[in-house]
């Protein structure tokens, strides 16, 4: 009796979940980046419109080259799958580094915000300001090359913090540059004449799975079990226990 | 053993082909300003001109303008242009790429010391310059001001929305000539003017072109494997909660049994 009570609040619980809305819900698609030594981008990402600057400083063996990024909105999405998205009211800056040869030195990226429509599983909302993803740029390639992949500026990314990350099992994800003319900015590190230049673009930034693995995964072992051990279950409902 | 005639025929069909070659790479010049239309008036224009390359022959593309010289038709260009900027596109939009294309060449043709050349910094020739051979069909040209490059939304593909990355009088400003409103501000600044020539040479035919309007671009590639990147979260909670109910009906059956 106890226990058919219990599955029929787990049911109850099950459909309000089932139907509480999303903030929105289109179906998205990742793009095909392929930068060697940078991870594919994926699911879940935050993806917004920016504006990406490659500013030098100096000249000659001594110069160094700033590439920063920041949303052009404040308002952009954290695309939890292909058909869940969220609204995130906040900012996004990346700042990453190159010496006189162009070669990358280091940098970091950071998402601030609000997310209180969030219902995914497993983490709770974001409904007051606060680190929704914060990673260090622990690498960086680019794709000049206009062909089954979009051109792009590729960052290897690692040492996560923020609300993104509460189930993060530490391996490295990406963060891309996008849909802006990538050949022309890659140019300018040779360009003896080159100060500062800007672009508007698009930011990916894909965030390690969150909970949605963990409870598929712990919902299959539970459940496994179950099935393991049904005499035990049948002792239960027969109160013999 | 090739008899006579057979090696005449093919000789001359050769030479035919040669000639065919040399009349197909043709030089052609464009110019604006120098007292008459066709100068910019602003930092952010643009001017468009399409060409076709024959894949074989080696294509020049060059400014004169910035520090003088003489356009293919013989016409002698005065110095003091803007610090111009050419950019490739194919005829869908897709950049190719701004001059110079490739790595290792050169940013403008080679200094040559005493040809009065108005640049007060010879290391840094700012006339623009490619010489190579591209493969066959039609390109577009580009000319703007340094750096107003297109930018290239939509995967660096170009469109008359989204345009190039400068607006207005840019110049002044960023490269510190006064007023800062002025235009046509080279990098030293060095006040410049609105004027420009081109010689395309190599090529079956050039022309210039009023405007540039190339269809939509593709869609951005996506991963192939999009839709199974990972299990959409309510199709998991939904065959979760089914799992359960035929558990439960399976249980419940079971303790029937018992």
């Amino acid at each position: 009796m106890m226990l058919a009570r219990q599955h029929e609040l787990l049911w109850r619980v099950g459909l309000v979940l089932c139907f509480l809305p999303s903030t929105a819900h289109a179906a998205s698609a990742v793009p095909n980046f392929i930068v060697a030594g940078i991870p594919p981008a994926g699911f879940p990402h935050f993806e917004n419109p920016a504006s990406i600057t490659l500013t030098k400083s100096g000249s000659g063996p001594t110069a160094s080259f700033l590439l920063t990024s920041a949303s052009t909105s404040s308002n952009f999405i954290f695309q939890y799958n292909p058909n869940s998205a969220y609204t995130v009211s906040g900012t996004y800056s990346l700042s990453a580094n190159f010496n006189a040869t162009g070669s990358f030195t280091g940098g970091n990226l950071s998402i601030y915000g609000t997310m209180p429509e969030y219902n995914g599983p497993g983490i709770a909302p974001a409904p007051t300001t606060q680190n929704l993803f914060s990673a260090n740029l622990a690498g960086f390639g680019s794709d000049i090359v206009p062909d089954n992949s979009p051109v792009a500026l590729g960052f290897k990314t690692d040492n996560f913090s923020g609300w993104a990350t509460q189930f993060s099992d530490g391996s490295a994800e990406s963060a891309y540059l996008y849909n802006f003319n990538v050949p022309g900015l890659m140019s300018m590190f040779a360009n003896p004449k080159f100060r500062t230049i800007t672009f508007q673009g698009s930011a990916m930034t894909t965030v390690p799975i969150p909970a949605a693995a963990w409870l598929f995964g712990s919902g299959l072992a539970l459940l496994g079990l179950i099935r393991r051990k049904p005499t035990s279950v049948v002792k239960l409902l027969k109160g013999e226990v | 053993m090739i008899k006579p005639t057979v090696m005449y025929t093919l000789m001359m069909a050769f030479a035919v082909c040669d000639l065919a070659n040399e009349a197909l790479a043709a030089s052609y010049s464009f110019s604006g300003g120098y007292g008459n239309l066709g100068g910019f008036t602003q930092d952010d224009e643009a001017r468009f001109f399409s060409f076709v390359a024959d894949g074989t022959s080696a294509v020049t593309l060059e400014t004169v303008s910035y520090a003088g010289g003489t356009l293919v038709d013989g016409t002698p260009v005065t110095a003091g242009g803007f610090d111009p900027l050419l950019t490739l596109l194919q005829p869908s939009g897709l950049v190719i790429s701004t001059i110079p294309l490739n790595a290792g060449d050169t940013f403008s043709k080679p200094y040559v010391a005493g040809t009065g050349w108005d640049d007060k910094d010879p290391g840094v020739l700012l006339d623009s310059y490619y010489q190579g051979i591209l493969d066959p069909g039609t390109y577009w040209l580009v000319l703007t001001q340094s750096f107003n490059l297109v930018n290239g939304a939509n995967n660096n593909y170009y469109s008359t929305a989204t345009g190039f990355i400068q607006q207005g009088d840019y110049t002044g400003a960023l490269n510190g000539c006064l007023p800062a409103t002025d235009p046509f501000c080279n990098f030293l600044g060095e006040n410049k003017n609105g004027d420009w020539a081109l010689n395309i040479t190599g090529v079956v035919s050039a022309q210039a072109e009023s405007t540039f309007d190339p269809p939509p671009p593709p869609p951005l590639p996506v991963r192939p494997d999009n839709t199974v990147a990972e299990p959409p979260t309510l199709a998991l909670l939904g065959l979760g909660f089914a799992f359960m109910r035929w558990n439960r009906v399976r249980l419940g059956k079971l303790a029937g049994r018992v």
